[in-house]
């Protein structure tokens, strides 16, 4: 196919159609049609080579024909995209590529574009070395404008001598044509950028002096050039010369020349100027100085020599007068860009200069363009890093600003810096950490980035900090009267600060109140994901937990500061720090019962939230204390609850914003919750024991309390005051004020099924009320189960027959229950429907181990008519003191359940409907 | 053949700006002014263009810059009054706000005037019926020679500078300008063109003014501090211009810092103004064109309309109030009310015109002022003194000057000694001709004039090849030596003018050895 293809085109070929003089084959015959089926093999892969070669034979036939060229711009577009996919033919075309490019090029009468587009030929192929370069140069010499151009801009990938295409560049800077006098300068640039060293003095001299004048070009690309060529030639020039001292005039020299391009009407010239004024590595501080002003400085008596030398001394620093406000002030934010950048290298020159620039940069911060003001913030953190910059109070109130902006990068940026300045003055500390506090309000998301800023802050100004802390203590206490002394972030905010000040120095230690790092780690959760990165998480909650600690124990002014937190990451011990750590924990729970009576519901229930985190955090340090860990969450679960219900009361006294069915089920939660608390933890204290009762007393007086008067829960209620009261006497424990008013009521028989509708009584109870201290020790052990349907996955349900009972496998790992525990697995197809399985566990062995894990197949007898269905499956647990019957008559459990495991879900497909199970 | 200029107005003052420039034959009258503070002259002396009133022959067009009083306020009168009836060219947002300012003028006309001076709101009408309305670069022929073309000027929306042409002699007359872009301005833009003549505004002749930014951020401190604390911000302002930039800087400053303090805005003017502003976006700096397609600047968010109830109402707010020198008005009624606490704020624009509220509250603090012979204002509350400016300063006419380099300088719209600093200094460091006529008088200078001429068939195949010339040239002060290599191709044309005929004819230097005849 190819072949015949070739075939044909090759015949047409020799067959020309217009009268051949002599008989030679000429070009006419290409029409466009050859021309393609001549591209199409070329580019098709599967051309064979004897083709390729018999096309190229052709082809360079065709070229080396002396007189008509009229055709070869197609040709050279043929052998370039040759050369392209068969680059092992390019060998072959360089020869006689390179004898007709010889020709084109000495004869002066030939086309200059046909001469350009073989020599660009002979650059793809890269066989351009054995051209001469006298004739190559003669080529820009033609008139046609467009071949100059494109030999100017292709300059240096011919074999031409620097000492020879210099001159000719700077020959045509000179050139009427815009274009030619651009391609010029750039050409000029890419030698300089290309590494050749110019040795000859008087060549770089001109050509910088001619980028000089054509820095007043009409025209903006050639003022664009000129100025790079001003930059780089400037640079070779100082760099060219021996003594130090004219090294520097001339780089002053430079720089000036590009300061008098700032003021250039076009965008591109200014960010090429701006750009070009980053780049130098010495100017004299007077110049660097008056960039930023715009009034010329008075001439000082002792100056550099740039300025003191020159005749016109006042026109130099005119020239540099307010450079980089211009900049800074520009309406395109590329040019303030770039100026902000300049800025940023400069500095590393003079530290004076360093200074000023940040007062300008200040102002930036009030800039509608988000660009500068994020290049602006950039420049004052670089200048602050690198420590010649003292912030003054005018720069922190600027970039204090930038705390509450819109754009969160702008944001982050003016965290990072904050964080790292050196601060002036405890006031500005003040207002700082004010600032960021405002900024918590408004972005709350920001809150890590916040107290990682704060870290910083009271690492690096602990003195300011230790103030701030004191002065701002009555925020952290939580009062009675105030909803501020809830939990805030800004109370957490407060609490990074005091722990990166006392880890910086033990003296700030001993100054910050003990307490506050109690309440520290109740915020640990917080805490310690803003901190994550800087510090070892587990060093930090045993630091805490051990300086809480010391509250709790001594009050001595001479305390020690605990060196924990060195400790290494990954410890393999169970940290002792866990356990304390969550008594702070707890012990926080137990201060915001005030402001549950106060009805502030909302904050404290962030406040619950905060420590549940913060016992989460805790929990991923340690698995030692699982049961307390676990008791601590269910705890506050309770109190959660409780909070709700009170603030139901609060609120319902005034407005009927709740139904009374949403307090019902609060109180069925609270029920179970409670009943939880009391049967599924073994190995608790007399003193939580006794706390658990006081909150099922409590359970037992809401339930009372709310409309549905229920004669079970009165019997449970009195039949627990009478097992307390026995308590009381026989053990003579001291119990709380709700506990005896309670026991006295139900004594003196005046609190009864019939009086209990005395609301103001039972409000009175209520508000006797209080949480107490929980001390848990780590025996504290969870009953606990995990379920398991085997073989059984959402898209392979288990299978069944109607009416036929099925066996449903469970794999079942029971943790901390004994003997003694009765256990039920409860079925329940719907609602209405609920079967109970006893699990005997004596039959598999006994539980003498704290987790076992067996199989149990659960029969399942009442199987619907249906094609599919759903069982959940959960494990309850006997509460054995909870003797009342509530399943009677059919073999099920006597006493209340608690349930040990989630609810799991099984689906079931009748045999008989595959149907559904393709889908 | 050259370039004549006459300056009729806002020569060694500032006031009643216009200029009538003859190039090469076409009179081109530019802006048409009238003087504010001078009742007894509002107007230019149209008698000196045409003794007989003939102007429709005498004048080729008028160009008016901006529609700023002092630019614009004589036009009617020339039009409908003295009867010119030739083409009048102004940018599009002049031409549509002009009216605005006019007919708000006329309630202001001073009373002083004769009737022949004065001229009506239909007057206005008419005259801005005959207004052709021009785009920014756009190059419109006004006949056959004369070209024009406008540049963009900052300063007020609108504003723009005009470049003329006739033939070859070119002239950029650049009206109110400013080099620095503001809030909602850009900062004048133009092309590097070759000019004969430039006329010049010169207000701040002699001022170097400091960062924008540093103004602003002082201001915006000032009001913040005062809104925080509880007080009332009163800022007097003309409806165009400085409120719609203040408004941007405040509205900006707000949405950043999450302020919530209500701003308002008194009076239909400033409002109508505002809704204009937001029309003419493509008018303003890059920012607020780059952030339009998101949100337009001029959609103030925070700016309510004022109530005259509010005047009393407890809280802190900022009000800007019409006119801005405190004379009368709306702005003199609230000042009498919230001056008298210290917790308020009132800040005053940069210049007041003597006699007014304003100009005494810049000239120093004074405790008490006396309104009128019964009513005394009690001034307890803080002044803050607005350093913006719409105008440039002496740097940026240097830098301006420097950048388009003319043959000529004209100074106008400025004071006479900060003129005669100034053009020292464009003469000492540019080395530029600077002339600072006085009103009345004209400039004349030579203008560029190219001559037509044959050119033989050699010297034209020379110049389509490069030819290089190479020279050392040591420069005079030091010992190095620069390597200078020239284009020397036209420089081996000769210029031949013939006995037996005028036409000049260049040709090759070669070809002049066979010449004899000449």
């Amino acid at each position: 196919m190819e072949q015949q293809l070739w075939r044909e085109t090759e015949e047409k070929l020799t067959t020309p159609t217009t009268t051949v003089s002599g008989g030679e084959r000429t070009s006419d015959s290409l029409s466009l049609q050859t021309l393609s089926s001549i591209h199409s093999l070329i580019i098709n892969p599967s051309t064979s080579h004897l083709t390729i070669s018999s096309i190229l034979k052709t082809l360079t036939y065709i070229l080396s024909l002396p007189h008509n060229h009229r055709h070869h711009h197609h040709i050279f577009t043929l052998l370039s995209s040759l050369s392209l996919h068969h680059p092992t033919f390019s060998a072959s075309l360089s020869a006689p590529l390179t004898s007709l490019a010889t020709s084109l090029l000495s004869d002066p009468s030939s086309s200059a574009r046909l001469a350009a587009a073989a020599l660009s030929l002979l650059i793809s192929i890269s066989a351009v070395d054995s051209l001469d370069e006298g004739l190559l140069i003669s080529l820009c010499f033609r008139p046609c404008i467009s071949v100059r151009v494109w030999f100017l801009n292709n300059a240096l990938k011919f074999p031409i001598r620097p000492n020879l295409l210099l001159p000719v560049m700077l020959g045509f800077t000179q050139d009427p044509y815009p274009c030619v006098r651009k391609a010029a300068l750039e050409g000029l640039v890419s030698v300089c950028d290309s590494g050749i060293v110019v040795e000859d003095s008087a060549i770089v001299e001109g050509c910088y002096a001619r980028g000089i004048k054509l820095l007043l070009d009409q025209h903006d690309y050639v003022r664009l050039a000129a100025l790079r060529v001003v930059s780089e030639w400037g640079c070779m020039l100082a760099a060219s010369k021996k003594e130090e001292e004219e090294k520097r005039d001339c780089s002053d020299g430079v720089f000036l020349q590009i300061c008098s391009m700032v003021r250039d009407m076009n965008v591109g010239v200014r960010v090429e100027a701006f750009t070009a004024l980053g780049k130098f590595a010495y100017v004299s501080e007077d110049i660097l100085l008056q960039t930023l002003y715009k009034k010329v400085k008075t001439v000082k008596e002792k100056q550099s020599l740039a300025l003191s030398c020159s005749k016109s001394h006042e026109n130099h620093a005119a020239v540099a007068a307010g450079v980089f406000i211009h900049g800074v002030e520009d309406e395109y934010s590329e040019v303030q860009r770039a100026a902000c950048i300049s800025l940023r290298v400069l500095r590393d020159i003079s530290g004076g200069f360093a200074v000023e620039a940040v007062n300008i940069l200040s102002y930036v911060l009030n800039d509608d363009s988000v660009v500068a003001r994020l290049e602006a913030l950039k420049t004052i953190h670089h200048m602050a890093m690198s420590e010649c910059v003292m912030m003054q109070e005018a720069h922190v109130d600027m970039l204090l600003g930038t705390l509450v902006d819109r754009s969160s990068q702008i944001r982050s940026r003016a965290f990072d810096l904050l964080g790292s300045v050196k601060l002036p003055s405890l006031k500005v500390s003040k207002i700082t950490v004010e600032s960021l506090f405002r900024s918590l309000d408004i972005y709350p998301k920001s809150e890590a980035e916040i107290f990682r800023t704060l870290f910083n802050i009271g690492h690096n100004h602990g003195e300011y900090a230790v103030s701030i802390i004191k002065e701002r203590y009555h925020e952290i206490e939580p009062s009675n009267d105030e909803k501020s002394g809830c939990y805030s972030p800004r109370i957490a905010g407060l609490l990074v600060l005091a722990i990166s000040a006392s880890l910086k120095h033990e003296k700030h230690f001993c100054q910050i109140p003990s307490r506050i790092f109690s309440y520290a780690a109740a915020y640990f959760g917080r805490i310690a994901y803003a901190l994550g990165d800087v510090l070892d998480i587990d060093s930090l909650l045993a630091y805490l937990s051990f300086c809480g600690e010391s509250h709790f124990k001594v009050q001595s002014d001479i305390r020690t500061r605990p060196d924990v937190l060195r400790a290494a990451k990954g410890q393999q011990e169970a940290p002792m720090h866990v356990l304390s750590s969550m008594q702070l924990v707890l012990a926080t729970v137990k201060r915001l019962w005030q402001l549950v009576k106060c009805g502030c519901t909302n904050e404290v229930l962030k406040a619950l939230r905060s420590c549940k985190e913060s016992l989460v955090a805790i929990r991923a340090g340690s698995f030692a204390y699982a049961g307390s860990l676990a008791f601590a969450f269910q705890y506050i679960y309770v109190v959660k609850l409780l909070t709700r219900v009170w603030g139901h009361y609060e609120v319902s006294r005034n407005r009927q914003l709740y139904q009374t069915g949403d307090l019902d089920l609060l109180l069925g939660k609270l029920d179970k919750a409670v009943l939880a608390l009391r049967y599924r933890f073994v190995g608790l204290n007399e003193d939580v024991e006794l706390l658990i009762m006081e909150l099922l007393l409590l359970n037992y007086l809401l339930q009372l309390s709310s409309s549905h008067m229920h004669c079970k829960t009165w019997q449970k209620l009195s039949t627990m005051v009478t097992s307390v009261c026995h308590l009381r006497n026989a053990k003579s424990i001291e119990f709380s004020d709700f506990v005896n008013h309670l026991a006295e009521l139900a004594s003196n028989g005046s609190f009864s099924l019939n009086s209990t509708g005395d609301r103001i009584q039972l409000k009175k109870l209520r508000n006797l009320f209080m949480l107490k201290d929980l001390v848990l020790t780590e025996g504290i052990r969870h009953i606990n189960a995990e379920l398991v349907v085997l073989g059984f996955d959402t898209v392979s349900p288990l299978r069944f027959i109607s009416g036929l009972p099925v066996s449903i496998p469970l794999d079942v790992t029971l943790y901390n229950v004994t003997n003694e525990h009765k256990l039920w697995l409860k079925i329940a197809l719907d609602d209405k429907v609920t079967e109970f399985v006893f699990l005997d566990v004596e039959e598999y062995g006994g539980l003498e181990k704290a987790s076992r894990q067996f199989k149990f197949g659960v029969p399942c007898y009442r199987t619907p008519k249906a094609a599919a269905f759903t069982l959940r499956i959960s494990m309850g647990m006997e509460c054995v003191s909870e003797d009342l019957h509530l399943v009677r008559g059919h073999g099920g459990p006597k006493h209340a359940l608690t349930y040990i495991s989630p609810e799991i879900e099984v689906y079931f497909v009748n045999m008989n409907a595959d149907h559904l199970l393709i889908c | 053949m050259g370039i004549d200029c006459l300056v009729l107005g806002a020569g060694q003052e500032v006031g009643k700006s216009c200029a009538v420039v003859n190039i090469n034959g076409k009179r081109i009258m530019f802006d048409c002014g009238m003087h504010m503070g001078d009742p007894k002259h509002p107007y230019p002396d149209f008698s000196r263009i045409s003794k007989t009133g003939d102007f429709d022959g005498a004048l080729t067009c008028i160009i008016i810059t901006h529609f700023h009083l002092d630019h614009v306020a004589a036009l009617p009168y020339f039009t409908e009054v003295c009867g010119f009836r030739g083409p009048i060219y102004m940018t599009h947002p002049t031409k549509a706000l002009a009216p605005l300012m006019l007919k708000d003028n006329l309630k202001h006309m001073i009373n002083g005037m004769g009737d022949k001076e004065k001229f009506t709101s239909d007057d206005i009408d008419s005259c801005m019926e005959k207004v052709i309305a021009v785009d920014l670069k756009q190059t419109i022929r006004v006949d056959e020679d004369l070209e024009i073309r406008a540049y963009y000027a900052g300063h007020v929306i609108g504003a723009a500078m005009f470049y003329a042409r006739v033939g070859d002699a070119s002239v950029l007359y650049t009206g109110d300008y400013n080099m620095t872009p503001d809030r909602h301005l850009g900062a004048a833009q133009i092309d590097r063109l070759p000019l004969d003549l430039v006329i010049t505004e010169s207000t701040y002749g002699t001022t170097i003014r400091d960062s924008r930014f540093a103004h602003e951020s002082e201001f915006l401190k000032a009001v913040h501090t005062c809104v925080a604390d509880g007080g009332k911000v009163l800022i007097p302002t003309f409806a165009l211009g400085r409120a719609q930039e203040i408004c941007i800087l405040l509205e900006d400053y707000w949405e950043r810092r999450n302020l919530k303090v209500p701003i308002y805005f008194s009076g239909g003017l400033t409002i109508q103004a505002n809704m204009y502003s937001k029309m003419l976006i493509s008018w303003t700096s890059q920012k607020v064109k780059e952030a339009y397609t998101n949100h337009n600047a001029f959609d103030f968010k925070h700016v309510r309309t004022f109530d005259r109830s509010l005047i009393h109402a407890p809280g802190p707010c900022v009000l800007f109030a019409t006119p801005g020198w405190l004379n009368t008005g709306f702005s003199l009624e609230v000042f009498k009310q919230w001056a008298t606490s210290e917790m308020n704020l009132v800040t005053l624009p940069g210049q007041c015109i003597a006699g007014t509220i304003g100009q005494k509250l810049m000239s120093g603090k004074p405790k008490k002022i006396d309104l009128d012979p019964e009513t005394q204002i009690d001034v307890r509350c803080q002044i803050h003194k607005l350093a913006f400016s719409p105008h440039t300063d002496s740097k940026g006419i240097m830098d301006l000057m420097k950048f388009l380099s003319p043959k000529h300088v004209i100074l106008v719209h400025g004071e006479k000694p900060k003129m005669v600093k100034l053009k020292g200094r464009i003469e000492s460091e540019l080395g530029i001709p600077c002339y600072h006529p006085a009103n009345n008088e004209t400039v004349s200078i030579p203008s560029t004039h190219y001559v037509r001429a044959d050119a033989s068939a050699s010297f034209i195949n020379t110049t389509l090849c490069p030819n290089f010339s190479f020279k050392n040239s040591a420069s005079e002060d030091k010992c190095t030596s620069e390597l200078q290599i020239c284009d020397v191709r036209v420089s081996e044309g000769l210029l031949v003018m013939q006995n037996n005929n005028q036409k000049p004819n260049v040709i090759h230097q070669d070809d002049w050895s066979g010449k004899t005849d000449t």
